[in-house]
């Protein structure tokens, strides 16, 4: 706790996602945390660290101990769901994430619905669920974030984006089947990790944003599962969209979530004057021209623009690019707090 | 077909385009065959024209990329039928362009738009997929007469990427130039790691290419 706090970071955190009285905004962050200079100092390094939890929790909760940041988040990438239902995942590197090169579904009869995995037991779902139990046994005070997919873009990952987006036009019975199956995934997911002991949980649904499938297709193909996948989840929720998001945000309300986090090319302001009465608003430093590049001096501009705007929770408007530098880190951190 | 016959065909094959009506632009095709319409301009005049609407209306926020795949699709339809017809000495190419998305990052779609519209507007495009690394950039530059590298990346974790390819390619062939986009990407960015330009989207993309073409 800083000297002028009366929250800690948990109460703070979690007051700020339900719209209840904070002492100062939070300086969580729902989105990746880990960069290459916190793989240096713990030695715990991608890919490993994200198939084994010990470096998983190890390299999580640096990002709070050292960086400051007022929470701790796994995993560090989307894949994890991805990567049990069967697509083929390359590793990545040091300085890159996991990503799905071949999806497991070529063809219809490729899905198996009864093929429901134990996130507690099966693959890298182990993993996380094993990494927020071990966080969240160290901190009472921190909140533990727990990432998982969003419905659609898992569907996607699956199956393949492009694939799935034709799927639309020529089988949209399929679709509705692929979509429910991925939601009754999560939705088991999502159970294990706040059993797990999880305080909040980010659905990330980035194949969902407007650039790709505009508002219309939005409330048909992503809306319905979304709302449905964070309906079933018992602690507070928060929704990432990539891209600009400004003509979906009321309908990204409608999904329930507690809070929506909000890539940079969304104006604040302007989402704030839209939703911010009813929902928790986070964001959205610019996460590679600002934390990335910036000086230390832009990054506390930029914090400061955000707080202004409204924001409860002051985040990056994605994951943290891992050449960012833990002074860019401190510098967002320490403005939030002075603030 | 006299002219006003013939332009009206041309604009039902881009209607068919926008559409998104496979069957039609394959109809088209297989018609404009049997007439002995010249195919390049079939597709040019019709098929291209017709991906430049769509493009165009994406951009207006009225179509999205879900259509414009289903357009795609219907313009590829066409192509194929049309293409073993194409005289060679028809096409000029105006530029080469090697395109792909960096290092540690797969996600294509935005890529694959931009290479289509660009192969459309009669661009040499050499496609070096996703998740590639520098050197092979750099290899392709060296083997082929490239104008243009356009460098792709959707995930922040990827960025980092993106900046080493443009110095090295900056330093070693500073007369080819570099030009970025994808979600994460600002023309602040582009400045800040040396490439020559950015583009906002997949049809500012083709602007950029032919001003950098000059």
């Amino acid at each position: 706790m800083g000297k002028n706090d009366e929250m800690n970071d948990k109460e703070r955190f979690l007051n700020a996602l339900l719209l209840k009285e904070i002492d100062r905004a939070s300086a969580a962050c729902p989105l990746q945390t880990a960069t290459t200079e916190m793989m240096d100092e713990t030695g715990c390094f991608w890919p490993d660290a994200n198939y084994d939890s010990k470096k998983m929790a190890m390299l999580a909760e640096f990002a709070h101990t050292k960086a400051g940041i007022e929470s701790i988040r796994v995993p560090f990438d989307l894949c994890v769901e991805a990567e049990v239902l069967g697509a083929e995942i390359n590793q990545g590197r040091k300085n890159s994430q996991p990503s799905v090169i071949k999806p497991a579904i070529r063809r219809e009869k490729d899905l198996d619905v009864t093929f429901k995995p134990d996130p507690k037991n099966d693959g890298r779902m182990k993993t996380v669920c094993d990494a927020v139990s071990i966080l969240s046994e160290k901190y009472s005070d921190v909140p533990i974030i727990a990432g998982i997919t969003g419905p659609f873009t898992l569907a996607g990952q699956i199956r393949g984006v492009e694939m799935l987006l034709m799927d639309f036009f020529d089988n949209p019975d399929f679709v509705k089947t692929l979509l429910n199956y991925t939601t009754e995934v999560l939705i088991d997911f999502a159970k294990a990790l706040t059993e797990s002991g999880a305080d909040s949980i980010i659905v990330i649904d980035p194949s969902a944003g407007c650039e790709l499938l505009g508002k219309k297709h939005y409330e048909s193909m992503a809306l319905p599962y979304c709302k449905k996948l964070i309906d079933s989840i018992k602690v507070p929720t928060i929704l990432h969209i990539c891209g600009d998001t400004t003509p979906i945000l009321e309908k990204m309300c409608e999904t329930n979530a507690d809070a929506i986090s909000l890539d940079h090319l969304v104006d604040m302001k302007t989402a704030f004057d839209t939703v911010g009465n009813r929902i928790c608003l986070i964001g959205n430093i610019n996460p590679a021209d600002t934390l990335f590049l910036g000086s230390t001096e832009d990054v506390k501009n930029e914090t400061k623009e955000c707080i202004k705007a409204g924001a409860r929770i002051i985040a990056p408007g994605c994951g943290i690019p891992t050449g960012t530098k833990i002074e860019n880190i401190k510098a967002w951190i320490e403005t939030v707090k002075e603030e | 077909m006299d002219n006003e016959e013939l332009n009206e065909f041309y604009e039902k094959m881009a209607q068919a385009v926008v559409d998104g009506n496979e069957d039609e632009c394959i109809r088209l095709a297989n018609l404009g065959i049997e007439e002995q319409i010249d195919a390049y301009d079939i597709i040019i005049k019709g098929c291209a024209h017709g991906m430049t609407i769509v493009s165009d209306l994406y951009e207006k926020r009225e179509m999205f990329v879900p259509e414009i795949l289903l357009s795609a699709r219907a313009m590829s339809g066409a192509v194929d039928i049309l293409k073993p017809y194409i005289k060679t000495d028809d096409i000029k190419e105006t530029g080469c362009v090697c395109i792909g998305v960096v290092l540690g990052d797969i996600h294509d779609i935005g890529k694959n738009l931009v290479k289509l519209l660009l192969e459309t507007a009669g661009l040499r495009v050499i496609d070096l997929g996703r998740d590639v690394p520098t050197e092979d950039f750099i290899e392709t530059v060296e083997k082929e007469k490239v104008d243009i590298v356009a460098l792709s990346a959707l995930m922040t974790t990827s960025m980092m990427e993106m900046k080493e390819t443009v110095k090295e390619l900056n330093e070693k062939y500073p007369n080819v130039k570099t030009m970025v986009g994808g979600a994460p990407v600002s023309k602040e960015f582009a400045d800040k790691i040396g490439a020559d330009s950015y583009a906002d989207n997949a049809s500012e993309a083709i602007r950029v290419v032919q001003g950098l073409l000059g």
